[in-house]
């Protein structure tokens, strides 16, 4: 009797597995399981299929939450410093210039970045304007960087990398953090609550920072200091196969972006600051809807509306953003399949201030895209993703993305990557319309070019008649055409058991068709009341380049919770002037630093303590006469109670004051960065 | 929305589960091989909590119908609030920032519920349980202390199975 029972049980058990076998496995399938049989099933991650970051065939870094909070930065573009092969600098203390694998600017052009999937690459400057967003850090998930073309997938405007800061789902940042925190050179205030309702959570917060001033070589304050307020909103549901999230902010900031006075009636003109303030308000709101089926495939639409406003000394600039995207996701057989496209709306309008005009001074572009995404498995150890995207712009001439990826899972803990693409960068309003001619007398000496030298010494050995003045500056191209770029990058990781972790990229890559600054012949114009030479350069697309470089990013996680990490970035590039006669172009070595590195060693201080120390050191910058600089930054987190803790914080300890970057290229002043330290408060409830 | 990444089913697998079904199946499980000695209507229904995870409650709700444990009926209490969890028998509090995993542990103290959450840090804060995902399988790490103080008996199956953990 009892062996019968036993064989119709396994009989019954038998059957019942056969109903796993198939797909779709319902919840009442699993009620017959026994635990140890629920122990064996393979899960599938059920709304958004993410992949363990091991197993990205691309260069990608995560900064997760708890190294943004062990690092004691505060705003975006410094945490980006903890990426390899990312150069971040200081221009001044509200100016910042961040790339990826280089070609640094203030308006560096081939970064994107975007927030929650909404871009807030400017696309008038072709940049990231950094000084209009401050989310409150406690709230963002995790910012992944991909280093590497990522046209295929993000389009335009990736070439070099992407950046995408992820908030938490309101349902993951429930009740209050206030925090309050004073310094010598930063200070903030911040406030978020976040709560439920039935099926809902959401969360609201408003954030107030104010930074110093940096100072000049001379040692003075350089008096451009700047603050922002921020505020904003997120709320997400869910039921079932949906997922609902709407957010929104808005923010406003002021500050002394130090910008050379060029003005031909200027009293001060080349004096080191033009104290104008500049102004920024910026405003958007973003909706996501997700229908996950049970099997496993997702569909998603996003929808933001995004403005922005900013008045400068140089001119005043404003746009609004209408951007619709979809994308569904499905796995068929060995192929995991994401097919998407987007519809955004900009318009922008920008008004120079003496001495820039822009002409157009309008532009309104529709960017319309489509893009597929496939991975075969090939074998049970292989991944080959191939990935392309079409986009058409009504402002520039339409790009074609295309992107090839191998992953090979050499063995339970080791993978060799390796990928190849192309990239884009669309021309933009300033590219094609800038204007700008100021008086060679206005510029500071410190920020002459070679050849405004020999024309300021010596105009008669240029050709010009002698005794006018000379007026020099730039101007854009009405036919400036894309910049294009192919990769081609290959990587290996390793994990060893969950206590260490090893991540090596190499790269090589060619631009073609780079920005350049040609020189126009001379012509007599009247300015001023009389008679004058201008003498401009034009943007081209003239030069050719080649970069390589590598990245290497090692964890080590050692005895009772001490931590070790660390970072080393190389680079190098040459250039093709391929008939340029800028003078750039002849000297380029990417304006990025050759080498930089950083390690952090983080430990518990007794039971209610953390701490954490950090050093970086960044290269020279040859082509920039920029020395390189090591810095140290050190935090320390002491918990007062179960809700309140206190951080003290130190940034640049070894160093008084240090020098990052250069302005001339954008008629900006680059000051000396000081040590800084902070004291903060922070309480939960 | 992490677009570049993207998993590839391993061909591998014979079965293929998704979390929230999985983990409903767990959490069904877990009631079935505990105890609550000090249960104040030893024959009432089983009362399951899930805090944070719509999908998961969902999976519950759909696996318990109809089911009994040891001869209590089992119901799903949707919409569970701080208010009502210290009535609840099983809860589980999908992934939370760590000062809201201990906020509601304190919220529950004392009360005998069969606290469970995601990751082994939970039951180090103080849980009954924690759910793992290991090489795409689920497993789960029980804190024995932990289920002494809320007077939950846990069945010597479910320890046998589970990796232990101290506070």
């Amino acid at each position: 009797m009892r062996s019968f029972v036993r064989t119709a049980l396994t009989a019954v058990l038998l059957a019942g597995s056969a109903i796993w076998a198939v797909a779709q496995t319902t919840p009442q399938d699993l009620r017959l399981a026994t635990l140890e049989q629920l122990m064996n099933m393979e899960v599938t991650s059920a709304a958004r299929r993410e992949q363990r970051a091991e197993d990205v065939p691309a260069a990608v870094y995560v900064i997760s939450r708890d190294e943004i909070r062990r690092s004691g930065l505060t705003s975006i573009p410094e945490l980006l410093r903890l990426v390899p092969g990312v150069q971040v600098a200081s221009i001044n203390s509200n100016k910042r210039a961040v790339s990826v694998r280089g070609l640094n600017s203030l308006y560096s052009n081939k970064l994107l970045v975007m927030v929650d999937g909404r871009s807030i690459y400017n696309p008038a400057f072709s940049a990231v304007l950094w000084d209009t967003e401050d989310l409150m850090l406690e709230d963002v998930e995790r910012i992944e960087v991909i280093r590497g073309p990522g046209g295929a997938m993000w389009g335009a405007n990736a070439v070099n990398g992407v950046v995408n800061i992820i908030t938490a789902p309101s349902s993951q940042t429930r009740g209050g953090v206030a925090r309050v925190s004073a310094g010598t050179f930063d200070s903030a205030a911040a406030f978020r609550y976040g709560g439920a309702f039935g099926r809902a959570s959401y969360r609201a917060y408003v954030q107030g920072s104010a930074h110093g001033d940096s100072t000049l070589p001379s040692g003075e304050a350089a008096n451009d200091n700047w603050h922002s307020v921020t505020s904003g909103f997120r709320t997400d549901w869910a039921k079932g196969p949906d997922a609902v999230m709407f957010q929104g902010s808005v923010a406003s900031g002021r500050q002394r972006p130090l910008w050379f006075d060029l003005r031909s009636s200027a009293a001060g003109a080349g004096s080191p600051a033009v104290n104008a303030l500049s102004e920024t308000q910026v405003a958007d709101v973003l909706g996501r809807w997700t229908r996950t089926s049970a099997s496993g495939s997702s569909f998603q639409v996003q929808a933001y509306f995004d403005l922005g406003r900013r008045t400068e000394a140089i001119g005043s600039y404003d746009r609004d953003t209408w951007d619709v995207d979809a994308q569904y996701h499905d796995a068929l057989g060995a192929h995991d399949i994401v097919v998407g496209g987007g519809y955004r709306h900009i318009a922008e309008t920008i008004l120079g201030q003496d001495p820039y005009t822009f002409t157009p001074g309008q532009a309104r572009s529709i960017l319309t895209n489509g893009f597929v995404q496939d991975s075969i498995t090939v074998g049970s150890r292989v991944e080959i993703t191939l990935g392309a995207k079409y986009e058409s712009n009504t402002f520039a001439a339409s790009g074609f993305q295309p992107s090839v990826r191998a992953l090979w899972k050499v063995a339970a803990r080791q993978r060799i990557w390796a990928a190849a693409s192309r990239a884009i960068r669309t021309p933009s309003l300033i590219d094609r319309g800038l204007h700008v001619a100021y008086p060679l007398s206005s510029v500071p000496a410190a920020a002459l070019t070679p050849s405004m030298a020999v024309l300021q010494r010596d105009p008669a050995a240029m050709g010009l008649p002698p005794g006018l003045p000379i007026l020099v500056g730039a101007v854009g191209n009405p036919d400036f055409g894309r910049e294009r770029f192919v990769n081609v990058e290959a990587g290996y990781r390793l994990s060893v058991g969950s206590m260490a972790t090893v991540d090596a990229v190499g790269f090589t890559g060619r631009y073609d068709g780079l920005q350049t600054q040609e020189p126009l012949p001379p012509e007599v114009t009247f300015a001023g009341g009389g008679p004058a030479v201008r003498v401009l350069t034009q943007y081209q697309n003239r030069m050719r380049a080649r970069t390589r470089g590598a990245e290497l990013v090692g964890r080590l996680q050692l005895a009772n919770r001490w931590e070790a990490d660390g970072t080393f970035s190389a680079f190098g590039a040459s250039s093709d002037p391929n008939g340029s006669l800028d003078p750039a172009a002849m000297n380029f070595d990417g304006r990025a630093p050759r080498y930089q590195w950083r390690a952090h060693s983080a430990a518990p201080l007794g039971p209610r303590g953390q701490a954490d120390v950090h050093l970086f050191y960044v290269g020279p910058i040859r082509s920039l006469d920029v020395p390189g600089y090591t810095r140290l930054d050190a935090r320390v987190e002491w918990r007062l109670s179960g809700q309140t803790s206190l951080v003290g914080s130190g940034q640049n300890l070894l160093q008084d004051t240090h020098p990052e970057f250069y302005g001339h290229d954008t008629n900006i002043h680059a000051t000396l960065l000081p040590r800084s330290g902070t004291l903060a408060l922070a309480w939960r409830f | 929305m992490l677009l570049v990444l993207l998993l590839v089913p391993d061909p591998g697998a014979a079965q293929d589960v998704s979390q929230p079904n999985l983990k409903a199946a767990f959490l069904y499980n877990f009631a079935k091989f505990a105890e609550w000695p000090a249960d104040a209507s030893p024959g009432g229904p089983l009362t399951l909590c899930v805090l944070h995870d719509g999908a998961s409650e969902d999976a519950l709700v759909k696996l318990v119908k109809g089911a009994s444990v040891n001869g209590r009926a089992i119901t799903v209490s949707k919409g569970a609030t701080t208010a009502t969890i210290r009535a609840c028998h099983v809860l589980y509090i999908a992934a939370a920032e760590p000062d809201t995993m201990v906020r509601i542990l304190d919220e529950v103290k004392g009360a005998p519920v069969l606290t469970v959450g995601d990751g082994d840090a939970f039951p180090r804060r103080g849980g009954i349980v924690g759910l793992i995902v290991e090489d795409g399988r689920m497993r789960f790490a029980i804190n024995p202390d932990a289920a002494l103080r809320a007077g939950v008996r846990l069945s010597s199956k479910l320890l046998s199975l589970a990796k232990l953990v101290r506070d």
